[in-house]
């Protein structure tokens, strides 16, 4: 066969630009992926000086626009609560490094100020007529987006020797597990008539976690709230975590409440781990994704929970499940995964192009998620 | 003739492949960079779309399709075009005792009529 035979001149070619599609794009981004997921200095603060920058200059709902109140208002409280778990993590993870804590503490502590300020949490007051704090002690109230205030505030607590809200923090554990442990369901409202069990899975995530800061036990509250959860948050058909109450399971929700439970059941949260990767992981060419829905199930746009849904495939499910596969330490998904979100969220000097105040926060809690959960990686990590 | 005419057809169409790549890349890079700085997220969320709305969506389609031209389709472009320059460059190799051969003297030319 000459040089120049047809096989040599055109199929070669061919066969060999399929294998290079193939295998070249997931070579070409992520390639921080194992860096990542090992928490590496050289890749985890400049990430986090960028977290901590956006929180030092200061953002509030004026930062978002997304055409709702409540939304922009969800937002910025969200905001403030990933900043501080990421934070967190990052100086959990570095604890022998000062020049870590230097960059991450001002910023925890600020966005712990924030979320103390009633306009921060204006958007609750407006849903329930009267202000959250003012009635901890109502156990007719839900106020389940207290769960990711309380949560924050645990691991603001863990890292910070000077943490000035220590008697406000265990007040607000109390009224959370009161109302976790008072509802028929275990599912407090977010709001009236408005029940989402991933918000309630963060307080129970609270719950626990702060009982290991303080040497408590909290294992009644949690063990009588799992019963309950399996009964009436879990949806029997696929494993997925309800979305709300009586609703079908849904990926974003499942995802996050995997990170939260961690913190207090990890039989619960890597039940529901295994359930969303066992039939919710779409992948290609090395890039992985999750299913905002089960399989099977009618399809579905996206809404302000997921994110855009493209494929059956959802940004939020996508992002959150960085932080399951961190902590039960699946590094070929969380390469997977982080390849997606490098991918569409474009990196460019720690922050994603993308991603702004909330998603870089997110991303950076989500892909440091482990240190202070029950999960294997705080021992791997040494623990708290 | 430049010295880039000189160059076989082959290597040259690989060299254009090459640069064309590395353009995309450096468009890529300072568009990422630049629209990281301005924040572009908050100037796509908006309930009532504005001119700056409309710039912004645009900018980053064309971050999108500079991003997944580079990754998905480049690599495969850029080795076959190369592989392909060998092949060529190769084959033409095996002519290169006749392309090489001296050539013959001009012949002189007739002398114009006078």
């Amino acid at each position: 066969m000459g040089l120049r035979s047809p096989w040599l001149r055109l199929v070669l070619p061919a066969v060999l630009a399929i294998v290079v599609a193939a295998w070249a794009p997931a070579r070409l981004v992520g390639t921080d992926a194992d860096a990542t997921a090992d928490a590496r200095l050289d890749v985890i603060v400049p990430r986090a000086e960028v977290v901590a920058g956006a929180v030092m200059e200061g953002f509030d709902t004026t930062s978002f626009a997304t055409g709702s109140a409540r939304f922009d208002g969800e937002w910025t409280y969200g905001a403030h609560v990933m900043s501080i778990l990421a934070l967190s993590q990052v100086v959990m993870l570095h604890r022998d490094r000062a020049d870590v804590a230097a960059i991450a503490l001002p910023a925890i502590r600020r966005s712990a100020a924030a979320l103390l300020r009633s306009e921060t949490r204006a958007f609750a007051t407006e849903a329930w007529g009267s202000d959250a704090f003012e009635a901890l002690d109502d156990t007719t109230r839900g106020d389940a987006w207290l769960g990711y205030f309380a949560l924050a505030l645990g691991m603001a607590r863990a890292v910070d020797p000077q943490f000035e809200h220590t008697d406000f923090h265990d007040a607000l554990i109390r009224a959370l597990g009161a109302r976790v442990d008072s509802d028929p369901e275990g599912l407090p409202e977010t709001y009236p008539g408005e029940t989402y069990p991933p918000d309630v899975s963060a307080c129970v995530g609270a719950i626990g976690l702060h009982a290991r800061l303080t040497g408590g036990d909290a294992s009644a509250i949690v063990s009588r709230w799992v019963a309950r959860a399996r009964d009436y948050a879990v949806d029997p058909d696929s494993g997925w975590l309800r979305q709300n109450e009586g609703g079908r399971g849904r990926g974003s929700g499942t995802a996050l409440a995997v990170y939260f439970l961690a913190f207090a059941d990890r039989q619960l949260s890597a039940q529901l781990f295994d359930a969303l990767t066992g039939s919710g992981v779409r992948s290609v060419l090395g890039f992985a994704a999750i299913r905002e829905h089960p399989p099977f199930s009618m399809p579905s746009g996206g809404d302000i929970d997921s994110g855009p849904v493209l494929f059956g495939v959802s940004v939020s499910a996508t992002g959150f499940t960085l932080a399951g596969a961190r902590i039960y330490e699946e590094r070929a998904l969380f390469r997977g995964i982080h390849r997606t979100a490098s991918l569409f969220g474009v990196p460019a000097g720690g922050r994603y192009v993308t991603g702004g105040v909330l998603g870089d926060a997110i991303l950076l809690a989500m892909e440091t998620a482990g240190p202070m959960t029950l999960a294997p990686t705080l021992f791997a990590e040494g623990g708290p | 003739m430049s010295v880039f005419h000189r160059v076989p057809l082959p290597l040259r169409s690989a060299a254009k492949v090459c640069a064309a790549t590395v353009g995309a890349f450096l468009a890529h890079e300072i568009l990422a960079w630049s629209l990281a700085a301005v924040g572009i997220t908050a100037r796509l969320l908006s309930p009532s779309p504005s001119a700056m709305t409309w710039v912004a969506l645009a900018l980053l389609l064309v971050l999108y399709l500079l991003r997944f031209v580079l990754v998905f389709v480049a690599p495969a472009t850029l080795v076959v075009v190369v592989l392909r320059g060998v092949l060529e460059l190769l084959a033409s190799g095996n002519d290169l005792p006749e392309a090489a051969a001296p050539a013959r003297p001009p012949r002189p030319r007739p002398a114009p009529p006078k």
